[in-house]
């Protein structure tokens, strides 16, 4: 498949991306979830997550969850017949937002560490 | 039909997941410790209301996940042999991790 560089295929390609990479994530997540069988191995996993490397992943998923989340919108309203006419400013809009709200996340992710 | 529904239910999953990882995120990030301690958890776990909602999380996320990543072997994989040890790969792979995940909420 041949992609032809704009914006718009470049939204469709992250979304492509930032999906496989979700799929497993939820993976090594549900794995993680396993270990609620005891405080001590629950406690201790939860302590890994005060790392700051950790931490650094934390924000990047953060970041692919919001890029997918704004595409997955962006492909229902063009589906729904929300006109194409508008479908550059509607990807432009959609990056700021992105921007904007994985910056205000990442300062609550941070304040879980300082 | 079938796979119009099949379509259908990506998209449905697709915003159910949108508003469930807007209440996940905010739980287990934005709203403090207490909220992810093991005792919080499990109080949670325990609920039936949060049950059903884990249960929709859960098999939402699989479905979506496993789906899409169906459509992009179909596009991309040009073996034929490749693609159908994937195909398979993503219908056992979600099976396996709902059998996980409904432990999980349920033992």
């Amino acid at each position: 498949m041949r992609y032809k560089w704009s914006i718009n295929s470049l939204a469709w390609l992250f979304h492509r991306i930032t999906g496989i990479v979700l799929s497993f994530y939820i993976i090594a997540h549900i794995y993680v979830l396993s270990h609620l069988k005891d405080p001590e191995s629950y406690n201790r996993l939860m302590g890994m997550m005060k790392n700051p490397i950790v931490k650094i992943g934390e924000l990047g998923l953060f970041a692919v969850v919001l890029i997918h989340v704004f595409a997955g919108l962006r492909v229902t309203f063009l589906e729904a017949g929300i006109s194409t006419k508008y479908q550059k400013h509607m990807a432009y809009t959609g990056a700021v937002f992105i921007a904007l709200v994985w910056f205000i996340g990442a300062v609550y992710f941070l304040k879980e560490v300082f | 039909m079938g796979r119009t529904f099949a379509w259908l239910f990506h998209r449905l999953t697709g915003i159910i997941l949108v508003v469930g990882l807007l209440y996940h995120f905010h739980l287990m990030h934005f709203m403090g410790h207490d909220n992810y301690s093991y005792e919080a958890v499990m109080k949670r776990l325990a609920d039936p209301a949060w049950k059903t909602f884990n249960i929709v999380f859960l098999f939402s996320a699989l479905y979506h996940g496993f789906y899409g990543l169906n459509g992009i072997i179909t596009e991309y994989i040009k073996t034929d042999f490749l693609k159908r040890s994937l195909s398979v790969l993503v219908f056992i792979l979600p099976l396996v991790l709902a059998f996980f995940g409904v432990k999980i909420v349920f033992f």
